[in-house]
């Protein structure tokens, strides 16, 4: 839709008008809004006459226009000048996406035309939010639900809240509204003049109701962590039928929560500390610059997110390039429901030392991407910039260099190389090491047990020679037991002589010669049975001739032949 | 005397190869000492490429640090370390080198303190050491083996076993330690930025760059690639021509 608007002024104070400059002027607030967003636009002028000004089609003007006068002072020249100007204020909304530029103004007076600016207005698409079912609170004739743009955000991502009153009844005026709080440390901007609300009538549970949003706002938490966002109140004033005047009803909303997660591990050296959805251009503000001289490196980060937090860049200078200080900063930032957007610019002082064609390494930024949920790089690639010899500055620098490489790099040195051998040509890798450290360990546990085995052969052969002579001993006792004198004397030396031989058969005590051994010994297959019945017959016919039994036949020559016969048999 | 003529000819062709090394060296030198440092250059990485040497690597990079080749400095400085990884010229040097391709750049040893310190101790001390522990662990096990409970030698054996046997272990580790360092490639420099990186050998091609000053460490050494961990555990697979190596 085209639109024309003519509007005649007729200015009261002309004799004040007259000294000062025309102008006409366009203001418009905010400049970034959703689909469907309040949007005032004023218009100011001191002078009177024909006005032309056009207007989008996709602007709906909403709400009455105010005309009026008013007067502001103007510093720019160093005075402090007032100015006086006429004003028209109306409201309105975008009802489609995009980019639109609001005028020039163009007024027709009597000493030509005068224009003023123009504006742009960037238009998004309206934030999805989230808010409580509002079918619960039907039970309330006014209700207020917070809706939050996200339940879950990102450190450093901002979050968009919004109050929504439903009314079952007509709503005449709002007045005090006291915004929601989030509990926590953020920095909050508001989207929306809370004096600007534009009802709606929408169904909820079969019921008409009428709608309007309230303190539309922007924040940016500080801190991770699990917050609660308090709730908002307002006073409203609404028509009830059964009484004279309107009544008026505060009420107050629900409470509702925001988890604040920290970023992801893995953060790219070149994070700037950006989330949201950035891009980066750089540029010298020149092509060629003198030796010695400063140059300016702009680096333009630009995109939506959490810009106006953003780091300056890392810079990677070559060498002979010096950096001065930190870098200036300037930004166009307007806060929006896609955080702060617009671009920064990071201005770095650099002074060129070296001649020749100078060539910057792409200046690299990173930034988490909400979309992605990951961190995403963006590159800048700067146009190489001509460094033009300066005398001075050359015998300068090469003086410093030469002292500088003086002072820095070692000298060659000349001595004989000690070349190394590779470990691959080596005679101790390997098996061969393995053999070399272990032979003697080796060779020793072999020595060793074979000293052990044969020490301990000995040790076997000398007993064995002695249980032999005990052996024989005993044999020789035997044999010559007739020829002691006293007969008691001979049984008890037989006796103990057999007994020595047998226990030396055995290797075990004289003591634990016994019946009940023989016996053991037979039950073991050691000993024969009829050499067991012998040998105790033999003890019997000893121990009777000991102790003066009456059985006691044979003489001790006879007995002796008797042992010796029996002691055979063992063997 | 066939054997006779095998063994001349052989310590002929020994002496003839000692000397073309040595000869490559002396050209490096004479080369560094009327300045021409591309012509040392090149003198210093054949002779490098024949043997390698401290002396070989510590020229070459000063060469390279002559024509302002600081990334190539910096490797062969750090190669120089490697068979004398406490020089102080040469540790000056690399930490030279990588100030100049970065000046925020803090350079750091390639190797531990623990590796310096047995590197330093050297192969010769550590054979020794281990020859000298072995022969003692062999008597004291014979005493331990041949004698008699309660004599004096098998009280001493007992004393002595378990601390040379200690030594032993750590004197045959570090001699092995000290023989494969110089055969193994540990680390790596790329010199472009724009080095082709591979997801295997022969495989696919990956999106990336390597920095300049950036160490990377050798995970695989194969024969015509090498795969490579960057300090942001990035691995890769690189043609082994595109990198300076040791």
């Amino acid at each position: 839709m085209l639109r024309f608007v003519f509007i005649n002024m007729i200015l009261c104070c002309a004799s004040l008008l007259w000294s000062q400059d025309e102008f006409v002027d366009i203001e418009i607030n905010p400049t970034t809004v959703e689909k469907g967003q309040p949007v005032t636009i004023t218009l100011k002028t001191n002078t009177e006459g024909n006005v032309k000004f056009e207007l989008p089609d996709e602007f709906v003007q909403s709400g009455p226009t105010h005309s009026g006068m008013s007067s502001s002072v103007d510093y720019s020249n160093g005075k402090g000048e007032v100015i006086r100007f006429s004003f028209q204020k109306f409201s309105g909304y975008f009802d489609a996406e995009g980019e639109y530029k609001i005028g020039p103004i163009k007024i027709q007076t009597a000493n030509g035309e005068i224009e003023s600016k123009s504006v742009m207005v960037k238009v998004h698409k309206r934030q999805n939010m989230i808010s409580e079912d509002p079918s619960k609170n039907m039970d309330k004739a006014i209700f207020g639900i917070i809706e939050q743009s996200k339940k879950e955000i990102y450190e450093g991502q901002p979050i968009i809240l919004e109050g929504k009153v439903y009314s079952q009844i007509d709503i005449l005026q709002v007045e005090n509204f006291n915004t929601f709080k989030f509990e926590g440390p953020a920095e909050v901007h508001s989207l929306q003049n809370s004096n600007q609300v534009s009802r709606k009538y929408e169904v909820v549970s079969g019921k008409d109701v009428v709608t309007f949003k309230i303190g539309k706002s922007l924040i940016f938490p500080d801190k991770t962590g699990n917050y609660e966002i308090s709730p908002f109140e307002v006073i409203l004033l609404y028509d009830d039928p059964r009484k004279l005047f309107p009544e008026r009803a505060k009420i107050r909303s629900n409470t509702t929560k925001l988890r604040i997660k920290p970023l992801p591990d893995g953060t790219p050296n070149s994070f700037i500390g950006a989330v949201g959805h950035f891009d980066v251009s750089a540029s010298f503000n020149g092509t060629t610059v003198e030796q010695g001289k400063v140059v300016e490196l702009n680096i333009r980060v630009f995109g939506h997110g959490n810009l106006h937090n953003i780091e300056a860049p890392k810079l990677k200078l070559p060498k002979g390039m010096v950096l001065y200080g930190d870098p200036e900063v300037e930004d166009s930032i307007t806060f929006s429901s896609l955080g702060a957007e617009g671009m920064k610019t990071f201005t770095y002082y650099i002074q060129a030392n070296n001649d020749g064609k100078i060539q910057l390494e792409p200046i690299e930024i990173s930034y988490f991407d909400l979309e992605s949920e990951s961190y995403t790089a963006a590159k800048a690639d700067i146009r190489e910039i001509t460094v033009t010899p300066s005398e001075d500055v050359a015998k300068l620098a090469k003086e410093g260099s030469k002292k500088e490489e003086e002072k820095s790099v070692q000298p060659f040195i000349s001595r004989k190389p000690n070349y190394r051998e590779a470990y691959s040509q080596s005679f101790f890798k390997g098996v061969n090491g393995a053999l070399l450290v272990s032979s003697p360990i080796l060779l020793s546990l072999l020595f060793g047990f074979f000293v052990r085995i044969k020490s301990s052969g000995e040790e076997e052969k000398l007993k064995h020679k002695q249980k032999s002579d005990a052996k024989r001993e005993s044999l020789n006792v035997i044999r010559n037991v007739h020829k002691i004198d006293k007969g008691e004397e001979q049984i008890k030396t037989l006796h103990s002589a057999i007994i020595d031989y047998l226990a030396n058969e055995w290797n075990v005590n004289k003591g634990n010669i016994s019946r009940e051994f023989l016996d053991q010994k037979v039950a073991q297959n050691k000993l024969d049975e009829n050499v067991r019945t012998e040998l105790i017959g033999l003890l019997n016919q000893l121990d009777e001739l000991r102790y003066g039994f009456s059985g006691a036949k044979l003489s001790i020559e006879e007995l002796s032949k008797m042992s010796l016969k029996t002691i055979e048999k063992l063997n | 005397m066939r054997l006779l003529l095998i063994t001349y000819f052989f310590s002929i062709v020994a002496v003839s190869f000692a000397q073309e090394k040595d000869s490559l060296y002396k050209k490096g030198l004479e080369a560094l000492s009327i300045q021409d440092f591309n012509a040392a250059q090149s003198y210093f990485s054949q002779n490098i490429e024949e043997a390698s040497s401290f002396e070989g690597y510590y020229n070459l990079g000063y060469a390279f640090a002559k024509q302002k080749m600081w990334t190539q400095s910096l490797w062969a400085n750090e190669a120089a370390l490697k068979y004398d990884p406490t020089n102080s010229k040469a540790i000056y040097n690399a930490k030279f080198s990588s100030n100049q391709i970065s000046p925020d750049a803090v350079w750091s040893h390639p190797y531990s303190w623990a590796k310096r310190i047995v590197l330093s101790i050297g192969e010769t001390t550590w054979f020794i050491l281990m020859l000298v522990s072995s022969i003692i662990v062999a008597i004291s096990t014979y005493f331990l083996l041949s004698q008699k409970n309660g004599s004096s030698k098998k009280l001493m054996s007992k004393r002595l076993v378990i601390p040379f046997s200690i030594l032993l272990v750590i004197s045959v580790f570090c001699f092995n330690e000290v023989l494969i360092h110089y055969e193994q490639n540990r680390y790596a420099y790329s010199v472009d930025e724009k080095t082709e990186l591979f997801l295997s050998p022969e495989g696919l091609e990956v999106e990336g760059s390597l920095s300049k000053n950036e160490r990377l460490s050798v995970i695989q050494d194969q024969k015509e690639w090498i795969q490579i961990v960057t300090s942001d555990l990035r691995t890769y697979w690189i043609k082994k021509e595109s990198l300076l190596i040791y």
